[in-house]
């Protein structure tokens, strides 16, 4: 099998993964663990993927891992149960019934027979109404957050997960490509092709080449290229000559990356390749210091630097960046509120918005492991340096 | 204001006008989504980034967001008045000091923080600790209000649904038995049938799926790739269970109905279905408005049992729908929320059969005499029949 489709951690990576996790938590003196959070959730077991927890279209999920005693659990409701044999889970799965006034409340009386000593917890994503119920089932439960801890392990990757991290990328360039193959036939033909197909291409293709999920998919073109996100009109279709961006998060087996790619529709001009080449200059400044030992908000502040000293303008309304892994976001942020310092082992999407001749946000996100060399780059499957030009005529030919 | 906005404004005035409310500091993303119909479908994954609502009587709805988001809920509701905040300070910090830099001299606050994570609500409960304020507890008056609908909420949740259960057709009559599908080809299809039905393009929760053949024996099959299934290839008479999820003015459908990849169905497929079918008649039945959740779930598992039907154990027999794919209350052993007139809910059909799991999702509205189904394009008395052949 080509290492590009082997897209689960094996057996090994998972034992690595779950020894750095352990050593991690047992120096920090905490002896067993209790999450909720989606992102916990698959990094702290090692893979296991339940779908659409953030969006709460299933029942609440917790994993409990006593390190003292090496339980390994996670608790769920009937109709999930069968998703971690499915990906190979080595714990217990515990059934929990919608016996109580609410599913918190249900998954608390379940946990109660498990949960006996200090347990870390995360904080950042467990409700306030689970924890009330928790400590309402559970007499003398002893809580701390262990976020901080969380958060630490999940921004160094192990060479698994940044191998996850580039299959994503891989999978988000080529479903990114086939959209444009589909649509540049039809893009500005009298026969239209919708806005939303341009998306819906990207996200049919992921699938294809393997994705697990496609999360935000967001189409923008003519004067609502001026804004990030704009609603996609269910009737719009390619009309507009000009910039056309697409932002998107897709995740691999549990990996998540985000992206934006910018191409122009139609026959491009002068003004457009320079906004391109502007947009190039800046992300290539941002790229040239995210180095190890840089301050994140220092990448942040040396492209704001060269904005000013070249003349380019850029959108600073959002980051320039941040770490991607379990969850679409992650730390570190290259922002100015963010002074994490760059390491070897961070993966972290980059891209600058820059403004096209009528003020359009062109970017192009990449994704970037930090080497103490140069960074490298994980989607590598396309080169993105020119600017993609969008036309034709369809002969309908499918 | 349009209808939708001045009919749950009036909820929102009710709930601010019982708990004697100053403010009403909303942090739940799809709670905000119905005070304020300012909707970021990403919100739930970057939760990095924090909105924030806060409501006071006869005054605009003032919404906290992040900078980046600033202009996009501007241009999706002009009665809301938008503070952004900036990237030089600690995002989460910087968005707390500007909701209560904007209802400082409140007395009485209302939040519903209890449905957000316990960092947020325990900064929250500190700030209006530390104005000398009180804090009162509105998650549950607000899910109140979310699960019985209005009318321009039941206009949209109609048509949604509907229309899910006319893509989920749509699609359907594509099938030719004796030409094999994938089960990622039928998610595909299912979604792209759904767009060209006017449904807003969303991701996330909102990929379709197809389970096919002896795959159902897993509910949730082909992890992690639940939304686009694997390359799981159908053969003449199998089961197909399609979902779709579609959102439409905001407002979601949840459904799921079941092909047949041949114009007959085997002995067991005809009892399983036939298991569906009384379910789904048990169901209607046993609803009434004024019955509390758990005495309808009660009632239900015992004629099912009785009538030889495997349902699962400790399973929601149904839920609500609105501004969220799923919300209580839930058709369980434990909810003890009386079912009142215009709520709409998914009643989730789950029945197991010689190992394999059958689906099917009806959406209906409570009336107070009156238990109607408002998805069925078709009457789903049997399942879709694909042509053997063309």
């Amino acid at each position: 099998m080509s290492k590009m489709n082997d897209i689960l951690l094996s057996s090994a990576e998972k034992q690595t993964l779950t020894e750095k996790i352990e050593n991690k938590m047992k120096s920090n003196g905490y002896d067993a663990l209790l999450v909720f959070g989606s992102s916990n959730i698959t990094y702290l077991s090692c893979g296991i993927v339940f779908p659409y927890l953030d969006q709460k279209v299933v029942q609440p999920v917790a994993l409990y891992i006593c390190y003292k005693t090496g339980k390994r659990i996670i608790v769920c409701t009937n109709d999930l149960a069968d998703i971690p044999k499915q990906l190979n889970w080595n714990g217990e799965v515990v059934i929990y019934n919608l016996n109580e006034q609410t599913p918190e409340a249900s998954i608390a009386e379940v946990l109660k027979n498990y949960i006996s000593s200090k347990v870390a917890i995360d904080e950042n994503y467990m409700t306030a109404a689970q924890i009330k119920a928790l400590k309402k089932s559970i007499s003398g439960l002893v809580t701390v957050s262990g976020d901080q801890v969380f958060d630490d392990l999940k921004l160094l990757k192990t060479d698994a997960e940044i191998r996850l991290l580039e299959i994503a990328c891989r999978m988000g360039d080529r479903g990114f490509i086939s959209a444009l193959n589909h649509s540049e036939g039809a893009a500005l033909d009298a026969l239209s092709y919708p806005l939303w197909e341009y998306a819906e291409r990207f996200r049919v293709h992921v699938g294809e080449y393997g994705g697990s999920c496609v999360g935000n998919m967001v189409v923008v073109q003519g004067k609502d290229c001026k804004e990030l996100y704009a609603r996609c009109e269910p009737r719009a279709v390619l009309n507009e000559t000009g910039f056309v961006r697409l932002e998107y998060s897709l995740h691999n087996s549990g990996y998540w990356i985000t992206g934006s790619r910018t191409v122009y529709l139609g026959q491009t001009n002068e003004q457009a390749e320079r906004a391109w080449k502007n947009n190039q200059t800046l992300k290539n400044i941002a790229l040239k210091n995210l180095r190890t030992g840089v301050k994140s908000s220092e990448v942040y502040n040396a492209v704001k630097r060269s904005s000013e000293e070249l003349n380019i303008p850029f959108w600073e309304g959002i980051d320039l960046g941040h770490g991607v892994g379990t969850r679409e976001r992650e730390a570190p942020f290259l922002a100015p509120y963010d002074d994490t310092l760059i390491t070897e082992g961070m993966v972290i999407v980059l891209g600058v918005y820059t403004y096209g001749n009528d003020k359009e946000l062109i970017c192009n996100k990449d994704v970037y492991v930090v080497t103490n060399d140069e960074p490298r780059l994980l989607n590598w499957y396309k080169n993105w340096d020119d600017l993609y030009i969008l036309y034709g005529t369809s002969a309908r030919h499918g | 204001m349009n209808n939708l906005e001045q009919e749950i404004t009036k909820k929102i005035t009710t709930i601010i006008d019982v708990n004697h409310l100053d403010v009403l500091i909303i942090s739940d993303i799809y709670n905000i989504q119905y005070a304020t119909n300012i909707k970021i479908p990403c919100a739930h994954a970057q939760s990095d980034l924090r909105m924030f609502a806060l409501l006071k009587k006869n005054n605009n709805p003032i919404v906290v967001v992040p900078k980046c988001w600033e202009n996009f809920v501007k241009e999706s509701n002009h009665n809301v008045d938008v503070f952004a905040y900036s990237l030089q300070h600690d995002q989460l910090a910087s968005a707390i000091k500007m909701v209560f830099k904007k209802c400082s001299s409140a007395k009485r606050f209302g939040s519903d923080d209890e449905l957000i994570s316990i960092k947020i609500s325990e900064m929250i409960k500190k700030e209006i600790a530390a104005l000398g304020s009180e804090h009162i507890a509105c998650a549950d008056d607000i899910m109140g209000a979310r699960s019985t609908k209005t009318k321009t909420e039941i206009k949209h949740l109609k048509s949604i649904a509907m229309k899910t259960d006319h893509a989920i057709n749509g699609y359907y009559h594509h099938l030719i038995a004796d030409r094999s599908k994938s089960s990622m080809s039928i998610s595909e299809n299912l979604r792209i049938h759904s767009l060209e039905r006017d449904i807003y393009l969303e991701g996330y929760n909102a990929c379709s799926r197809g389970v096919i053949g002896n795959s159902i024996s897993n509910i949730w099959s082909y992890a992690p790739k639940f939304g686009f299934a694997a390359s799981d290839f159908t053969e003449i008479g199998d089961t197909i269970i399609a979902d779709a999820m579609n959102n439409e003015n905001g407002y979601w459908s949840n459904s799921t109905r079941i092909a047949i990849m041949s114009e007959e169905m085997s002995d067991e497929q005809e009892i399983a279905y036939r298991h569906l079918v009384e379910l789904r008649k048990i169901l209607c039945n046993s609803l009434r408005v004024g019955l509390r959740c758990c005495e309808v779930y009660q009632d239900v598992v015992e004629k099912a049992t009785n009538l030889g039907i495997e349902i699962i154990d400790g399973h929601a027999l149904g839920f609500n729908v609105g501004v969220s794919p799923m919300e209580g209350p839930f058709l369980s052993l434990g909810d003890q929320t009386i079912l009142k007139k215009n709520m709409i809910l998914i009643l989730d059909g789950l029945v197991k059969y010689k190992s394999l799991f059958y689906r099917s999702r009806d959406t209906v509205l409570l009336d107070i005499d009156e238990v109607k189904v408002i998805n069925d394009y078709k009457s789903w008395e049997e399942p879709y029949f694909a042509l053997n052949t063309i």
